[in-house]
């Protein structure tokens, strides 16, 4: 029997005391619990009190409440709805079957909460489910299951997410599409996809970004042609996405040479008016390409940038380089630099340097 | 100057994607990912215009709303809610939080930046980097 | 290996998601660096698979309270995050003694929650006094409370040595003396605070603590789970009078733990504050 102190405290006019006789009504262990709280919430207007009794509810180990969490995934208040949803997601792993169930149902919202809930755990959606839902009558529910499959990283769809790209004429879908496969693709999706869109600098402007993501997670050394053509074709819009999917690109293939038209296009960039989290992005990736000297002198200058972020970021992208002039500048920053994490990493980098002996290549006039 | 508008939702995707839209659109952008971000974002810039959801774990849009047109220093900001809760009164509490106009999602591109002018008052993609608050 | 943009923003949104934590721009090479340390630590080949990681896998939440480990910094010293000790000393605490003035009661407390060896809890001891000069003819407290009594007993003494003096502005020394092994706080400045034990996590202890006007909690949930974090933001809330602001960490986010407080804007910061004044 739940104390009647506690019963009558649910309704005092102050949130503090409402807030912890549901706490402890929870904790009571009583049968009645679940009944009384649920009577609560129908009625209770304080955000703060709602919380600790579905907080409550979901701790209420000695009964199964995923019937009633599921019942207020279709509360008129979405407070409710997003809440019973979170303590959903803690319990995922004994709540799976009721969540299964949902995905099978009638209700289109409930099947989109299920995806989102279930995705969000690391315990994964049946392939079943997932098969289902790619097919489901309602766009969201499909959107929600590609979004899904791309972070999750469920390769095993990278073939019916490709279909629903080709096929869909649903603008969103389209994209989710191209989003899910630069995580889950491969260079036969980006192939397949050439059939929609043959060239980076025709893909319409709504799709453009997750088009340049997909070329990033996807391509091969090639793109970095069709990519730096792009930058020069459409400009600053372009410019994070584009420097991000040529640094994926580079990553992916270990390269540590570019052809000299695009290391000027890359050097060129830096004189443009660049966001400062932009240009650290970029000074990165030119790292990849320093052990030319037309690019490791693009990057002296950041040597001693103002902005020391950006001056960490030229010293680590300047470590491939076996430009004299470069060790020269980093030797003499040594002596003169105050920050300390700077002055560690130069050390650092002088001791890891490469000792060639053959000439630079690309060397400026 | 470009118009500033924020994208208020707890989906990556769906803030990039419509970030996309209102980008090839000529609006500037910045994201939040719940209510409360965006309650925070908000106060850090001047915007023209919010987008935002509904569901959405922290603070939901309807929470949001109310708190912006509660706190007095955005009463003339135009809100529109987007959102996949198609009920009828769904639309009702949106209305009534103080949203201007309830959009159902997906939207196509046309069609939300054809509500986005009509909201803002202005002919196009144009008008939106002219003159922008 | 790096974070690319998409990746650190990625990494980013999860943090804030998972631990209320911020991280702007300017933090963007500090976190890369750290993290692809930990990265390699870890034996992942590359980003996307910690992200993965970290969103999915990470079900204990030990790997993200490794990570908060890793890009916060743990140390303390007087006057850390200056700017949001000023907002307190020119807009907050003017406002509400202006406020408590206009009523018969003449007092004024402080939470310092979390105070470890106590330098935040002495630096706000220092403002009071510089910025309220009344503050003599005024009952005032500040309540420093920790878990941990051998951190209570040095800030009793209320002793420090240089690393955690750098930070005092040189206007503000003379609340400092000069001793054998470093510096002490004033009797007249220490005199304001009062420590005392206490667990954020127990829940017969919280809710004795009351009418407070400020309450400084920085740096100190990172460590706490998403439901504790709320549970103590929720104590906070009652713990203070209408009209008190809460302190967390610059790059702690209120807001992402509980909607309880309004947010509202101030001399260009934003500060969280409980209705009702």
């Amino acid at each position: 029997m739940i104390d009647v102190e506690l019963i009558e405290s649910l309704g005092k006019p102050e949130d503090s005391s409402r807030r912890y006789a549901a706490q402890e009504i929870s904790e009571s262990g009583d049968a009645g619990a679940v009944a009384v709280l649920m009577a609560q919430l129908q009625k209770e207007t304080s955000r703060a009190v709602k919380e600790a009794i579905l907080r409550g509810l979901s701790h209420i180990w000695s009964f199964s409440p995923f019937e009633s969490l599921i019942v207020l995934l279709k509360d008129a208040d979405p407070f409710v709805r997003a809440e019973a949803a979170e303590m959903l997601q803690r319990r995922a792993g004994e709540a799976m079957e009721s969540l299964n169930r949902l995905l099978e149902g009638d209700d289109k919202d409930l099947r989109k909460f299920s995806i989102d809930i279930l995705s969000q755990t690391g315990i994964g959606v049946p392939e079943a489910l997932y098969t289902a839902a790619l097919k489901d009558e309602d766009i969201n529910v499909v959107i929600s299951a590609i979004e899904s499959l791309g972070a999750g990283r469920r390769t095993a769809f990278a073939a019916p997410i490709l279909a629903i790209a080709l096929a869909s004429s649903q603008p969103m879908a389209i994209c989710a599409c191209l989003e899910a496969l630069a995580q889950i693709g491969n260079r036969q999706s980006l192939e397949a996809l050439r059939a929609r869109f043959p060239d980076a600098s025709q893909v319409p402007g709504i799709y453009l970004h997750s088009f340049v993501k997909l070329l990033g997670g996807t391509g091969g050394e090639e793109t970095i042609a069709e990519i730096c053509e792009l930058m020069g074709s459409k400009g600053a819009p372009v410019y994070e996405v584009a420097i991000d999917a040529l640094t994926r690109v580079a990553v992916r293939h270990r390269l540590s040479t570019v052809a000299p038209l695009y290391e000027d296009v890359l050097c060129n960039l830096l004189k443009e008016p660049l966001a400062a989290r932009i240009r650290l992005h970029l000074i990165r990736l030119l790292g990849h390409f320093a052990r030319s000297a037309r690019v490791a002198h693009a990057l002296l200058p950041y040597l001693d940038d103002p902005d020391r972020m950006l001056g960490l970021a030229a010293v680590e992208a300047l470590e491939a380089s076996a430009d004299p002039l470069v060790e020269r500048s980093l030797l003499s920053l040594a002596t003169t630099e105050n920050d300390p994490e700077i002055l560690e990493e130069i050390e650092e980098l002088l001791r890891r340097r490469p000792r060639w002996n053959s000439p630079p290549s690309n060397t400026p006039s | 100057m470009k118009r500033n508008v924020l994208v208020v939702d707890d989906s990556e995707f769906t803030r990039n994607y419509h970030s996309y839209i209102l980008r090839e659109a000529r609006f500037e952008t910045v994201t939040a990912v719940d209510g409360a971000d965006g309650l925070e974002k908000l106060y850090s810039r001047a915007f023209d215009l919010v987008l935002t959801d509904i569901n959405m774990a922290n603070m939901d849009g309807y929470e949001f709303i109310r708190r912006v047109r509660n706190s007095g220093d955005y009463d003339d900001l135009p809100i529109i809610i987007i959102s996949t809760e198609s009920e009828a009164e769904d639309k009702s509490r949106g209305f009534l939080a103080g949203a201007n106009l309830y959009i159902v999602k997906p939207s196509e591109p046309e069609s939300l930046i054809a509500n986005i002018c009509l909201v803002l008052g202005i002919q196009g993609s144009e008008d939106a980097s002219a003159n922008g608050g | 290996m790096e974070l690319t943009a998409e990746q650190y923003s990625k990494l980013s949104r999860l943090i804030y998601r998972k631990l209320g934590l911020l991280f702007d721009e300017k933090k963007a090479y500090f976190l890369n660096k750290r993290i692809t340390s930990r990265i390699a630590a870890l034996g992942l080949n590359d980003a996307d698979e910690y992200l993965f990681l970290l969103g999915f896998r990470d079900l204990s939440g030990d790997e993200m309270q490794a990570l908060a480990n890793l890009v916060t910094t743990n140390e303390t010293y007087m006057f850390r995050e200056f700017d949001q000790l000023a907002v307190f000393a020119d807009y907050c605490l003017p406002e509400v003694i202006a406020a408590r003035s206009r009523t018969p009661h003449r007092s004024l407390r402080i939470w310092c929650a979390g105070c470890s060896s106590g330098e935040e809890a002495y630096t706000l001891a220092i403002i009071v006094r510089e910025v309220f000069p009344e503050s003599e003819s005024w009952k005032i407290e500040i309540t420093a409370t920790d878990i941990d009594e051998n951190v209570l007993a040095r800030a009793r003494v209320a002793e420090y040595g240089d690393r955690s003096v750098k930070g005092v502005p040189t206007a503000y020394t003379s609340h400092l003396t000069k001793t054998a092994t470093g510096y002490r706080v004033i009797p007249t400045t220490a005199s304001l605070v009062r420590t005392m034990k206490l667990n954020l996590s127990e829940s017969q202890q919280m809710k004795s603590m009351r009418h407070y006007d400020f309450i400084f909690c920085r740096n100190v949930l990172i460590y706490f789970d998403d439901e504790s974090r709320r549970n103590v933001l929720n104590h906070f809330y009652d713990a203070l009078n209408p009209g008190g602001y809460i302190f967390l960490g610059h790059s702690e986010s209120v807001g992402r733990i509980t909607s309880a407080f309004r947010l509202k804007k101030a001399e260009g910061h934003l500060l969280y504050v409980k209705d009702g004044l």
